[in-house]
């Protein structure tokens, strides 16, 4: 912070109120803290989350916010990169503001031949430039920072464009229906509905749930395979199965007519949820109707046949008068009604979101990055430069993360360097080949 | 009146007692650096001035038990958090040389500190005396009440604090920290604020978060769904779950204690190879440690008050249900006990546990019944085969209930609410039951031989 503070030094005031504005902690801080207090002023009670998301993406100060968090992330991902990347500079002053420099008088004898191989038993393959030189490892080590920052930056971007282009729709389809979704033709060619053939509901909470729902779907783009599970993807649109349920078909008894006979597509399930429907002219209320009760040991529960399912139905107009009950393919019990084969039918939703691809590349990038970013713990830049002053040798040293361990490093370095630097024609080998030249972390 | 009145004497005390730790705390900083002793002053005065001010607006403008309180107390919460998290910004920083600067952000720390809190206790007092109708008698008693802190600070720093060693101990940054730590530790006042920062932290935080993963969910086409098994629902129902909001408080409240903490411990120790002679080596090493000790103790400090908040927050959201066991008896033949799953109390549904005592001539049993999560209602003595306190301690045998599952009151060990009705282990004593639709039916010879099997345990002594 302050060495970009003193980067900024004769920068005209309007240019470092930006430069501050796009970088640095405490305006994060503060632009987040200004967005919690509005949100709790403006809205205080429930939805906070979905408040302060409509905030950030739909009011002028949000988006604000936004702006300037991005520039926040992309400034700052700027300038871990440079920082990493930087060459250092030869004067006396720069290697003076590392961590830690030391001082050596100038030996007679050529030094520099000695202090490259020194470098090298440590790791470091040293860069020479007459009689000064560095040598810095770990110059990529802040793509783990950059791919996290890059990954937040396409996050802000995909949440961004979702929420202010995606469109959806819905429909319901039966086998070999075609439906309407986002103005072009759906049709569902095959429906696996992989249900149960019984369902036992103990207690109150439903525990009812189903797996392996498959659609086999044709749109313009021509046939794909939906699955209750990811989305789908054809062209631009995403696919989902959001629901399945019976395809009914219900006749009337005294009728043999096949005009009598009326198919609905019934939302029963879990067990117990209940539906109106129309039914031969009358709003009826449909619901599963258990096969039995069941005890086992001493749980007790509603035994639903979900292959053959039992229907209650309760016309509504009297109210909570049982009209009927109706297993499938049998006759209701005032033979009025006969239930038929039953099918199935599927809630399609299409969707086309611009953003989503976004947001799930930035998902990628944020779990690579912050899984990268624990290499830091052992990967950062380290850097060594060395110059020759008037009659003398200083030699500084930095360590990006984990300063206190570096400058520990380089007291014992200093011992080692006075040795070689006093008579340079001897490299003490038993003393250099420490821990570092062995590639080992102390 | 009298208790009223001293009730207002005694509310203003303490919260007099509590600026007058902050004060003390100030008075300490600008002791121990006597180059900004000049700040000192300045501090007092800041603190003057925003609790005159605050008074003053509490006074007119906050009525006792009207709407504003809870945006006030939110404002006071934020003060306090601002002067909290603001503290590992502060690290490295000293305070301004330039007069009229320091005063300015002098006037601005106490304005945080102590306006919110004024403003609150002038309301207070205000309330009393409208209660009583002798407003200037509970002004008087809470005047008098700040005084009598006030004094209490006085005679602190003039006859203690010149006697301890504050030098090296404190830095800006943790005069901040520790500054913030007391006000969140203290939680506003009992009588003003609904609850304390660091529950509403959580809960805020619980609720903010599961609303944003179900976003995610919805965001990523996987919304959870009434029936349908959607991918990674097991993942993001842990996300959202209060245990990751506790663990993001838990990180929020522990960050500036900790990072401060870090930092100074993260100072490289001093250079000692050029010392020829051991001893100074080692004094040089031993004095360095201490000065890091010294100016460790407010991170420190701060980290446990902050611990204790936190045990305390979590204490209050999910508090121990011990509810008093209620009189049952059996029907006229004295064969069966008849409880009704519904009644003025609620029913069996909430899953709350319920304790019932039927006296068996002078002997006295109580039993416990539950709804168990998958629907059945499980009965069972409340006690346990296991473990039994002493004589003296007998109020500690039973249960508890913690969130849905149980807790032995003894040995706090955890019991599922899946698990209750069956035995063995740490689970209290089942005994069979039935229940209807109504009621809950409990046979008196299985309950009383129930009883009496456990008896026969704890006199073979086979309690621990």
């Amino acid at each position: 912070m302050e060495r970009s503070t003193e980067d900024r030094k004769g920068w005209h005031p309007l240019l470092t109120a930006a430069a501050w504005t796009a970088s640095g902690y405490t305006t994060l801080l503060c632009g987040l803290a200004v967005a919690g207090i509005y949100v709790y002023y403006r809205f205080q009670g429930d939805e906070a989350y979905g408040n302060w998301f409509t905030f950030l993406m739909e009011t002028p100060t949000g988006l604000l916010l936004l702006l300037v968090l991005a520039l926040n992330i992309l400034t700052g991902g700027w300038r871990a990169a440079i920082r990493c990347r930087q060459l250092p500079s030869f004067t006396a002053s720069y290697v003076q503001s590392l961590d830690i420099s030391a001082t050596f008088p100038e030996p007679d004898a050529p030094w520099t031949g000695a202090l490259s191989h020194w470098l090298t038993l440590k790791g470091y393959q040293p860069v020479l430039a007459g009689e000064k030189g560095y040598s810095i490892r770990g110059q990529w080590s802040f793509l783990p920072q950059v791919t996290l920052r890059f990954g937040i930056l396409l996050l802000l971007f995909g949440l961004f464009l979702s929420h202010h282009a995606r469109l959806e729709d819905r429909t319901v389809l039966g086998p070999g229906e075609t439906g309407q979704l986002l103005g072009d033709p759906v049709r569902l060619v095959e429906l696996r509905a992989n249900l149960p053939e019984t369902h036992l509901q103990v207690g109150r909470e439903k525990n009812f749930s189903i797996q392996g729902i498959t659609a086999e779907l044709e749109d313009s783009r021509g046939p794909l395979t939906v699955t209750q599970g990811w989305p789908v993807k054809s062209g631009s649109r995403y696919y989902a199965i959001t629901g399945v349920g019976f395809a009914q078909t219900f006749l009337r008894a005294e009728a043999s007519a096949a005009s009598q006979a009326v198919r609905v597509n019934l939302d029963v399930l879990p067990p117990g949820k209940e539906d109106k429907v129309l039914l031969f002219g009358d709003t009826v209320q449909v619901s599963l109707y258990p096969e039995k009760t069941v005890s086992k040991g001493r749980l007790s529960g509603e035994l639903f046949n979900i292959a053959q399912p039992s229907y209650l139905l309760e016309q509504t107009e009297t109210e909570g008068v049982v009209v009927s009950i109706s297993p499938a393919g049998q006759e209701d019990s005032g033979g009025a009604l006969q239930g038929s084969q039953t099918a199935y039918w599927a809630r399609i939703r299409a969707v086309r979101d611009p953003g989503l691809i976004l947001i799930h590349g930035s998902l990628s990038l944020i779990g690579a990055g912050l899984l990268l970013l624990a290499t830091n713990f052992f990967w950062y830049r380290r850097e060594v430069v060395f110059i020759r002053g008037e009659r003398e040798i200083v030699v500084g040293y930095r360590e990006q993360y984990l300063k206190k361990w570096g400058i520990q490093r380089f007291y014992r370095w200093k011992e080692e360097l006075s040795m070689i630097l006093e008579t340079p024609g001897h490299v003490p080998d038993e003393q250099a080949g420490g821990p570092e030249a062995r590639g080992e972390e102390k | 009146m009298t208790e009223s009145l001293l009730a207002a004497f005694l509310v203003a005390l303490r919260e007099s007692l509590e600026l007058s730790l902050l004060l003390l705390l100030i008075d300490s900083y600008f002791k121990a650096r006597s180059a900004e002793r000049y700040g000192a002053r300045a501090a007092g005065y800041g603190a003057l001035a925003a609790l005159v001010a605050g008074g003053a607006a509490g006074y007119a403008f906050l009525d006792p038990d009207g709407g504003q309180r809870g945006l006030w107390a939110f404002w006071g919460s934020t003060s306090s958090g601002l002067l909290f998290f603001s503290s590992p910004f502060l690290l490295g920083k000293r305070l301004p040389a330039r007069k009229a600067r320091l005063g300015i952000l002098l006037f601005g720390t106490g304005f945080l500190l102590f306006f919110f809190e004024a403003g609150a206790l002038a309301s207070v007092l205000k309330g009393t005396g409208l209660a009583l109708t002798n407003n200037g008698g509970a002004m008087l008693s809470g005047l008098a009440g700040l005084l009598a802190g006030l004094a209490i600070l006085g005679l602190f720093s003039r006859f203690v604090l010149p006697r301890l060693d504050t030098s090296g101990v404190w830095s800006l940054s943790s005069l901040v920290l520790s500054l913030g730590a007391i006000r969140l530790a203290s939680s506003g006042m009992d009588e003003f604020y609904e609850h304390d920062v660091v529950i509403g932290l959580q809960l805020g935080l619980t609720r903010w978060l599961s609303e944003a993963v179900h976003h995610v969910q919805a965001l990523l086409l996987i919304a959870p769904h009434p029936y349908l098994e959607m991918p990674a629902s097991g993942l993001m129902s842990f996300l959202g779950g209060d245990r990751i909001a506790m663990a993001l408080t838990l990180a929020v409240i522990f960050f500036p204690p900790v990072w401060i903490l870090g930092r100074l411990v993260a100072a490289p120790d001093p250079e000692v190879g050029h010392i020829r002679v051991g001893a100074e080596k080692r004094m040089t090493m031993a004095l360095f440690r201490q000065d890091i000790f010294r100016q460790g103790i407010p991170m420190m400090a701060a980290f446990f008050l902050m611990v204790v908040q936190v045990h305390a927050a979590n204490l209050s959201l999910n508090p121990l249900f011990d509810p008093k066991p209620v009189h049952v008896s059996a029907d006229e033949d004295e064969r069966v006990i008849r409880i009704p799953l519904a009644d003025a109390a609620g029913d069996f549904s909430d899953r709350r546990i319920r304790k019932y005592v039927y006296f068996y001539g002078d002997r006295k049993i109580v039993f416990l019944a539950i709804q168990r999560p998958d629907g059945l209602v499980a009965t069972a003595l409340d006690e346990c085969e296991i473990c039994r306190p002493a004589s003296w301690n007998v109020k500690a045998i039973g249960y508890a209930q913690r969130g849905e599952n149980l807790v032995c009151k003894y040995c706090v060990t955890p019991i599922s609410a899946h698990s209750v009705g069956d035995p063995g282990g740490c689970n209290p004593i089942p005994f069979e039951s039935d229940a209807d639709e109504q009621y809950l039916y409990i046979a008196v010879d299985k309950l009383i031989e129930t009883w009496n099997e456990a008896q026969k345990i704890e006199k073979a002594g086979t309690h621990f």
